[in-house]
């Protein structure tokens, strides 16, 4: 990576991190929404620079994550996303293996895990609960994985995967 | 294979494991209620996938218990057949010693170490001897009568002719009149009378004690019961059959009367 792409790379992100912070939150039916860009981030990363980098990538975004959301359940984003980047390394390496088709399956299953595992902490594995959330997960992954659909569309021409 | 370069190849894993031991090490570090929840439900998984090794320590410490209880029962069985041998032991000695104190004689203690109850010598070995003051040609008894004289003395030990022995002869008296008569071992636990007239009076259940006419033996010590008498037209004397009162064959304390 040159200079310039680390340059941008790093005014991307920062430009998420503070639009993930400042994002309003909308509602249906009761139930707060808010799209994840940072995991949308964390799947780039892991798709265009491998799994190593991606993993701590992800981890520490989850961590600030935490910090500017909540700070009592400290640890969830961070497991969260670092598991979700470990997955998206699987993508990656069998990029050349895999059709579009799959690699889109499985790139959405990924965000659905994501969140499953962050509403599980979050709703303190109460699994009642749980499942009442799961029309939430599904909004959540759905919204995230158009989100990363048009990023891929837009920037990389869908040759990233 | 080194191991930077084992690090280098599974990089993302040791990565991945890392960062999600330090996630959750994190999340656990809280203190909040939903925190605890979750760790109430991480502890009932831990202890379904423990559970097996749980049971199988346990069959084990019941195994190791179950045989440690077997030897606790194998030396218990020991020490109450020793308990119960000590109480029998002192239920003799105390029936001795309230007997030495009914009893005019004057009655020195022993212990019988070894007997010889087959063969033609019928002996028993006392662990008293010339240090103990005994000598020989002393009465032996127990507390139920007559059991035989002291034959060879040694310093700390006495062979003592039993009563039984082939040999053994003792003056006595029996009968309504406590006529004369001598006493002769057959076999056993058993004995005859010789020179008790026909004329005297014997009956079944009589008591047939030392004469006292000896020089070894005092008189009035029982030396045996009657159980049959006969009149033999033949013979002048009766022919009178006598079961010894002393535990001859079950002797463990005896007295040497002195």
């Amino acid at each position: 990576m040159s200079k310039k792409e680390l340059k941008l790379a790093g005014l991307i992100w920062i430009i998420i991190l503070f639009i993930q912070t400042f994002m309003p939150a909308f509602r249906i039916n009761q139930m707060v929404i808010q799209p994840d860009l940072i995991l949308v981030l964390v799947a780039f990363v892991a798709l265009r620079y491998g799994g190593d980098f991606a993993i701590i990538f992800a981890f520490f975004n989850g961590l600030i994550q935490d910090f500017s959301t909540q700070e009592s359940l400290l640890g969830i984003l961070a497991l969260s996303k670092s598991t979700t980047a470990y997955a998206f390394h699987f993508v990656q390496h069998y990029k050349t293996i895999w059709t579009r088709k799959i690699k889109l399956s499985s790139i959405f299953i990924i965000f659905i895990f994501h969140n499953i595992i962050y509403f599980y902490f979050y709703l303190s594995g109460n699994f009642s609960l749980f499942l009442s959330g799961l029309f939430v997960i599904m909004i959540q992954s759905i919204i995230s994985f158009l989100i990363f659909l048009i990023i891929e569309r837009i920037l990389f021409k869908s040759k990233l995967i | 294979m080194n191991f930077f370069r084992l690090f280098f190849l599974y990089r993302v894993h040791v990565i991945y494991i890392f960062t999600t031991l330090l996630s959750i090490l994190l999340y656990f570090s809280n203190d909040s209620d939903n925190v605890k929840s979750v760790q109430a439900d991480f502890s009932d998984i831990i202890s379904v996938i423990l559970g097996p090794k749980k049971w199988y320590k346990d069959i084990l410490n019941i195994k190791e218990k179950n045989e440690y209880l077997m030897e606790s029962v194998g030396q218990l069985r020991l020490l109450n057949t020793e308990l119960i041998h000590l109480k029998h032991e002192n239920n003799e000695l105390r029936e001795m010693l309230s007997f030495k104190n009914k009893t005019p004689l004057s009655l020195k203690g022993g212990t019988v170490v070894n007997s010889q109850l087959s063969g033609f010598l019928h002996t028993l070995t006392l662990n008293s001897g010339l240090n103990d003051g005994i000598v020989p040609n002393l009465p032996v008894m127990d507390i139920n009568g007559l059991l035989g004289k002291t034959n060879t003395v040694g310093d700390r030990a006495t062979s003592v002719q039993l009563i039984t022995d082939k040999n053994f002869r003792v003056s006595i008296r029996v009968g309504e009149k406590w006529n004369l008569g001598l006493f002769i071992p057959s076999h056993g636990k058993f004995g005859y009378i010789e020179g008790v007239p026909k004329s005297q009076k014997v009956i079944q259940g009589d008591t047939v004690v030392t004469s006292g006419i000896s020089n070894i033996y005092p008189g009035d010590i029982p030396v045996a019961s009657v159980i049959s008498v006969e009149v033999d037209s033949e013979r002048p004397f009766l022919k009178i059959i006598v079961e010894i009162s002393a535990e001859v064959h079950n002797s463990n304390f005896v007295f040497i009367v002195q």
